[in-house]
């Protein structure tokens, strides 16, 4: 059909602003994954889309200051096609975006869950933050903060937001631990205390099935929402 | 009309217009009609029609206007033959020079001046308009000098909207000079002493390129699938047009 | 005024106005040279958008094709197409985000235009839903591009918090005098409202937008 014969509502339709889709109707379900600088968030991301990108259409949107040397290690880590990634500038205020004000996430994840329409997984990936950084949930269904053994053994002591509430807690490079002194034994008991029993997952992301445990935690949180 | 020696002379309110047709297919560039008061005096030199000033315009009080028509299927290729140096004047009242075009079904207008070169002191606006027939094309090229060599510039306007059916494509309307808001800041242009501007209408306006060129910085920006604003600024006139024709197609 | 809260969450955090483009060449370094960009900038772009807004704050319930109008002549002042992008971009978000306060006709309006709405558009039609000016509307959007400048210095160069406001307050002082314009811009014609800008301005708006690592949309 040549482009002047396309009905005009057709038109209309195509461009006009998706209708916010509640929670409950919408298909994708949303996480967001926070925590320090050089946690592992986005080698967590990587592998987390290596293993369910057979299972599960994904799409990822990132806070990191990113280039394109990030874009293609995500692409290659993750081996998702361009498209499905975004990166969101956060001017400057990483928790911003995610917490106070989510309006450029949020644009991008509706953009991306509409532009693939079957999107199963939405993973929102934070800029590196400070421990008090957490998702709002006008953003994100459920969330995981990842921290690491190198990063000290008494952050999970210290608590915060982001230790304290987040669905997941993930304490990452276990494997590092006997060479920067930590004690992950304590740190996953100092977390456990503070959590309320909400599960907590030692990690070695060294290869992408170090991720493997996170993966089936995501897995079933999707599995929940679907029932 | 002024004797400009007088300083009590009144200003220039000159008029002209140009009216090009087609003469068929193998002459589509033929001034139709003409008109022309002091300051203008327009010929056809070849394919080109052009405008000569006949007396020293525009300086402060002056208000000249212009008037080009391009008929149906004509291709006009219109310039100044001259710069123009825009002089304060006896008062240093603001100047100003108005350009009307319109062109017609199948028609195309090239209009090419020579650069206008604000003098310290002056006031000067220069305002086109061009009102395309939905089947029209054109290149507007218009270039500023902010100031002689080692002086301040005067205050120069541009204004220039171009429409095409009756819709918008460009409406850019900036103001140079040492006494301009964020003057000096990139807000502006900078340090920057040469300006081009440039629409092309009808061309494949591809994707949008910038570039960093000898001291200069020129953008190659699609307003439309096949409309193009080219801006570049820079140091001088010959690093200015280097740096536009890099980034053209 | 919610709208004219910096904590509104639409996204304006994530503007910088061209100051991260202009901190990265060296034009805006300090007080003295923030003030100089955010003068000019008011002077062009801010005139441009409060004008707009204004005139959009005036319309009560205006159909598709006067903001078909509205959309073109505005697209028209922009010549930077990753302006024009960051622009609907900032326009979507400040719908998605106001259509949980404010509704109305022109607020449907907004919503079902063709292409995602520009910003001040959008921003106009929240201050009519919400039963303000075009005064208020012109003053709102000269304090968003105010607030979007300096908070971005701020944050980009560390310059001092209180001295900075002192900036905003001095200039604001000077935008004052320009809003005795907002009832012209409301009535006039659109083809007619202010179209003032600056080449750089596009052209390292247009750069800015392909960085690698940039900070800012826009």
């Amino acid at each position: 059909m040549p482009p002047h014969d396309i009905p005009h509502d057709n038109f209309l339709q195509d461009s006009a602003p998706p209708d916010r889709v509640g929670a409950t109707a919408r298909r994708a379900v949303r996480v967001g994954i926070g925590g320090p600088v050089g946690s592992g968030k986005t080698t967590l991301v990587g592998s987390l889309c290596a293993l369910l990108r057979d299972e599960l259409s994904i799409v990822v949107v990132t806070n990191d200051i990113f280039t394109s040397e990030d874009a293609d290690a995500l692409r290659n880590a993750a081996a998702l096609p361009t498209e499905r990634i975004v990166a969101v500038q956060t001017g400057c205020c990483p928790h911003t975006a995610i917490r106070d004000d989510i309006a450029a996430n949020l644009d991008a994840v509706e953009q991306l869950e509409t532009l693939h329409g079957d999107v199963d997984l939405t993973l929102v990936e934070s800029g590196g933050d400070n421990l008090t950084a957490i998702f709002s949930r006008g953003l994100v269904d459920v969330q995981v903060f990842v921290l690491d053994t190198a990063g000290g053994d008494d952050v999970p002591r210290k608590g915060g937001p982001g230790v304290a509430m987040a669905d997941l807690l993930v304490i990452n490079k276990v494997d590092l631990a006997q060479y920067v002194g930590s004690d992950v034994n304590q740190m996953l008991s100092d977390a456990r205390d503070r959590r309320d029993g909400r599960p907590v997952i030692p990690t070695s992301l060294v290869d992408q099935s170090g991720a493997r445990e996170v993966a089936e935690w995501v897995v079933a949180q999707i599995a929940a929402r679907r029932q | 009309m002024g004797r400009r020696s007088d300083c009590c002379a009144s200003p220039v309110k000159g008029h002209g217009s140009i009216v090009v047709a087609s003469g068929g297919p193998t002459c589509r560039s033929t001034l139709h009609s003409s008109y022309s008061e002091p300051p203008f005096s327009i010929r056809q030199c070849g394919e080109r029609i052009l405008v000569a000033a006949s007396a020293a315009a525009p300086v402060g009080g002056d208000a000249l206007t212009l008037d080009i028509a391009v008929l149906t299927g004509a291709h006009a290729n219109i310039g100044t033959v001259a710069s123009t140096i825009v002089l304060p004047g006896p008062t240093g009242a603001p100047s100003r020079m108005s350009t009307r075009c319109t062109v017609g079904v199948d028609a195309h207008l090239e209009w090419v001046g020579e650069p206008t070169v604000s003098v310290i002191g002056s006031d000067h606006t220069i305002t086109t308009t061009v009102d395309l027939d939905q089947s029209a094309t054109c290149r507007v090229v218009e270039e500023v000098s902010l100031g002689r060599s080692d002086e301040l510039s005067g205050r120069l306007r541009l204004v220039l909207r171009i429409e095409r059916g009756g819709r918008p494509l460009v409406h850019h309307d900036e103001t140079f000079g040492p006494n301009v808001a964020g003057s000096g800041s990139v807000v502006s242009v900078g340090d920057a002493r040469h300006v081009v501007s440039e629409v092309l209408v009808g061309v494949d306006a591809g994707q949008s390129r910038v570039t960093m060129f000898e001291g200069c910085r020129v953008g190659w920006l699609p307003v439309a699938d096949d409309v193009v604003m080219m801006l570049g600024v820079g140091p001088n006139r010959p690093a200015v047009r280097a740096a536009v024709a890099s980034i053209r197609p | 005024m919610m709208l004219i809260d910096g904590r509104f969450p639409a996204g304006g955090h994530t503007n910088s106005a061209g100051v991260e483009a202009a901190v990265r060449i060296g034009d805006i370094r300090d007080d003295a040279t923030l003030e100089r960009y955010l003068r000019g900038r008011l002077a062009t772009t801010g005139r441009v958008d409060a004008a707009f807004c204004a005139h959009v704050a005036a319309l009560a319930n205006p159909t598709d094709a006067v903001l078909g109008v509205i959309d073109s002549e505005y697209s028209a002042r922009m010549l930077s197409p990753q302006l024009r992008d960051a622009s609907r971009r900032f326009g979507r978000q400040l719908l998605r985000a106001g259509s949980t306060v404010w509704s109305g006709p022109i607020v449907d309006a907004v919503a079902r235009s063709q292409s995602d709405a520009h910003q001040p558009v959008v921003l106009g039609a929240f201050v009519a839903a919400a039963g303000g000016t075009p005064d208020n509307a012109a003053a709102l959007s000269f304090h968003h591009l105010a607030a979007a400048v300096t908070s971005a210095a701020i944050r980009l160069l560390g310059l001092d918090p209180m001295t900075v406001a002192a900036v905003q307050a001095r200039v604001g002082c000077e935008v004052d005098q320009w809003m005795v314009d907002a009832e012209l811009w409301a009535t006039s014609p659109v083809a007619e409202l202010p179209a003032c800008g600056g080449s750089l301005t596009e052209i390292l708006a247009e750069d800015h937008g392909r960085w690698d690592a940039r900070l800012f949309v826009a």
